[in-house]
């Protein structure tokens, strides 16, 4: 496998969302909705493309990406965008935003600023960009183990190897952490399926 | 055979049961995929867009095209068709972008084959993308596997 490629969520802004079937701009990309209560990406909200832009009533969901990228985000059709059974606001980040991130030991780094996702096919949340309190920015890998509250996230001694100051690097990180989490998960046969969900729902 | 989109545009189109010239062709519609030519657009006296479908074209030559008959004429209806002759969809300039979402430059020219009508390849102004590559071809981009 290679390097999972990383980006800021909010990078995704702004993006054209262009169908691969049809090679048509079906919307811009509004804003990320993301479940900070799970640390799960849930989606984009939508916004109409050309000079009368407004905000789209469909959504897209994170499952119908086929892939992020520096120019657009790519989907299969217009089919991909729905009408989202729950509307979802754009402010279901504020759950993470803000909190101090507290190492296993005890320091205090900094407060998230932001979430980063993979931008391959079904992207997901892999990580919060954290404003140190050093001064330097860090990427902090999301794992099962977080524990999060109203004010903190608590990450687990395990992570902490996996922090990096530069996204480059926490896209490798990205994958080592993951393999030393699939490791830890082997003694148990056929524990691979409740491990992913365990990471998705924290 | 083969041919190119820059080269072709301008050349005369001849009826050729009566020998008539009928006008010159101004522009290729191009399927949704990307792949085949469905009509060509005939400039000639009538100030309506006129097609001819690229069944009714008899022999793509290097300086005249033969189509079957003028009455094979007929106006643009069909969305994909007004779409193209409007220009909104328009394969020469529009950008390149792959599947993975990056763009990879523009489309300069295309080179199909005069037999068939099938697209051979798009030559963007970084690099050349065989048809087996194209995915679609649209408002906004010829999309590419990368």
């Amino acid at each position: 496998m290679t390097t999972s490629r990383v980006m800021r969520a909010s990078e995704v802004s702004g993006l054209p969302v262009v169908t691969i079937n049809g090679g048509d701009d079906v919307a811009e990309i509004k804003d990320v909705v993301f479940d900070g209560t799970n640390h799960r990406l849930v989606g984009f909200t939508l916004n109409k493309r050309g000079w009368f832009r407004g905000k789209l009533r469909q959504q897209l969901p994170a499952s119908s990406v086929v892939a992020i990228g520096p120019d657009a985000v790519m989907v299969a059709d217009d089919s991909d965008l729905e009408d989202p059974k729950v509307p979802l606001g754009d402010g279901e980040s504020h759950a993470v935003l803000g909190n101090s991130v507290i190492s296993a030991d005890g320091s205090d780094l900094g407060n998230i600023t932001g979430v980063v996702i993979t931008t391959g096919k079904d992207p997901e949340a892999v990580g919060y960009e954290v404003d140190g309190n050093d001064g330097n920015s860090y990427f902090v890998p999301i794992s099962a183990q977080m524990a999060l509250s109203d004010n903190n996230l608590l990450i687990p001694e395990s992570s902490t190897d996996f922090i990096r100051n530069d996204l480059v690097g926490f896209g490798a990180a990205i994958d080592d952490h993951r393999k030393v989490l699939d490791t830890a998960s082997k003694p148990q046969p056929g524990a691979s399926e409740a491990e992913s969900l365990g990471r998705t729902q924290a | 055979m083969s041919s190119a989109f820059t080269k072709a545009v301008g050349r005369k189109v001849v009826d050729s049961a009566t020998a008539d010239d009928v006008g010159e062709i101004k522009t290729f519609v191009v399927d949704q995929a990307g792949r085949r030519i469905t009509r060509i657009q005939v400039a000639g006296r009538n100030r309506n867009p006129q097609m001819v479908d690229w069944a009714d074209v008899k022999s793509f030559g290097d300086d005249v095209v033969l189509i079957t008959s003028q009455s094979a004429i007929h106006d643009a209806t069909e969305e994909r068709t007004t779409d193209i002759v409007k220009g909104a969809v328009d394969y020469i300039g529009t950008r390149i972008i792959t599947v993975d979402g990056e763009e990879l430059g523009a489309v300069d020219d295309v080179h199909f084959d005069t037999g068939t009508g099938e697209v051979i390849a798009i030559m963007g102004n970084n690099g050349r993308v065989e048809a087996a590559r194209i995915r679609s071809l649209g408002t906004y981009a010829a999309v590419v596997e990368s």
